[in-house]
């Protein structure tokens, strides 16, 4: 009697222990890889759409150190953006403030002592009246925005669409 | 029993850091061989028009070898033909010297670099992931000569 009873709780604690063991798995599975999956899914979306958005900034300086002139043209670099729409998976703005409250593309200005041999003629506008030992130099900043769908929003944390933004400063003159 | 789970759950996780770690690698190779691609053709051709008042589109072959030398060893190696892995897509914008229905007069290129990424170690599990990088380069500014750049 003894021997069976010892038998019997054996064979419960088994299948107890099998038991926990599946919850342990469930548990694994629903806060850990599950989460991890997702937010990985999410964090890919968000790498891909900032490189592009990066790459985008990067067209736009470009833009500005070939057309100095034009730099704070938004039209045109409209036109530049409107061109990498047409095959970016992500559909990039340029709002019309920066996040500063400036409008986008904006001029601005600083002086600097040059070295001896530069010389730097300012075309207007230029608000900046530099000493004469220094050069006025001509800055444009540019944001660009895009927004990602996420397949897995984090309430609270990260929602869908998620806003992207990079903004950037470049001389230009 | 325990370890077992524990053991799946952990390589998984390790798998995933590494694969992160690889598509960012590739990311980045992608977007810096795009961006640096498109900035060795605008350089291609203004440099010929400064030295020769004229000058002739730089070839695709030229702008893919560019981006082979950019993208490094993290990218196989790119084509322009369709089932290429990467991709590159290369299309060109001659505005001209006038504006064209309000767009901005010169030729431009547009670049985009199209790269499907596989991760190891899920085999069968996951199915590769398309990435994508475009950008736009001014080429040349206003210039009083035909360009007919071809797109691929």
């Amino acid at each position: 009697m003894r021997q069976f009873l010892a038998r019997m709780l054996r064979h419960k604690a088994a299948r107890s222990r099998r038991g926990s063991v599946s919850l342990e798995f469930a548990l694994v599975s629903v806060f850990i890889l599950l989460p991890l999956f997702a937010g990985g899914a999410d964090f890919v979306l968000i790498m891909s759409a900032q490189a592009q958005l990066r790459t985008a900034i990067q067209a736009l300086d470009y833009f500005a150190w070939t057309n100095p002139d034009e730099a704070n043209n938004m039209t045109d670099a409209g036109y530049i953006i409107s061109l990498i729409n047409q095959q970016s998976d992500y559909q990039i703005t340029l709002p019309a403030t920066l996040a500063t409250g400036g409008a986008n593309g904006a001029l601005s200005y600083s002086c600097f002592t040059p070295p001896a041999t530069a010389g730097t003629t300012v075309s207007p506008p230029s608000p900046t009246t530099c000493p004469s030992t220094q050069t006025q130099q001509t800055l444009v900043t540019y944001r660009v925005t895009a927004r990602v769908f996420l397949p897995v929003p984090l309430p609270g944390i990260l929602s869908s669409p998620e806003t992207l933004s990079v903004t950037s400063t470049v001389q230009i003159q | 029993m325990e370890f077992a789970i524990c053991g799946l759950a952990l390589l998984v996780f390790i798998f995933g850091i590494v694969n992160l770690g690889l598509l960012g690698m590739s990311l980045s190779a992608l977007a810096r061989g795009v961006q640096s691609a498109a900035r060795a053709a605008a350089v291609y051709a203004s440099a010929q028009y400064a030295n020769e008042g004229a000058f002739t589109c730089p070839s695709d072959s030229t702008i893919v070898t560019e981006f082979n030398n950019a993208a490094g060893p993290a990218l196989p190696g790119a084509g322009d033909a369709n089932g290429s892995n990467p991709r590159l897509t290369i299309t060109w914008t001659d505005n001209g010297t006038s504006s064209n229905a309000g767009d901005p007069p010169g030729l431009y290129l547009t670049l985009t670099g199209a790269y499907r990424w596989s991760p190891i170690g899920f085999n069968g599990v996951f199915p590769s992931i398309p990435l994508s990088i475009t950008t736009v380069t001014t080429v040349m500014g206003s210039q009083n000569q035909a360009t007919a750049c071809a797109s691929s």
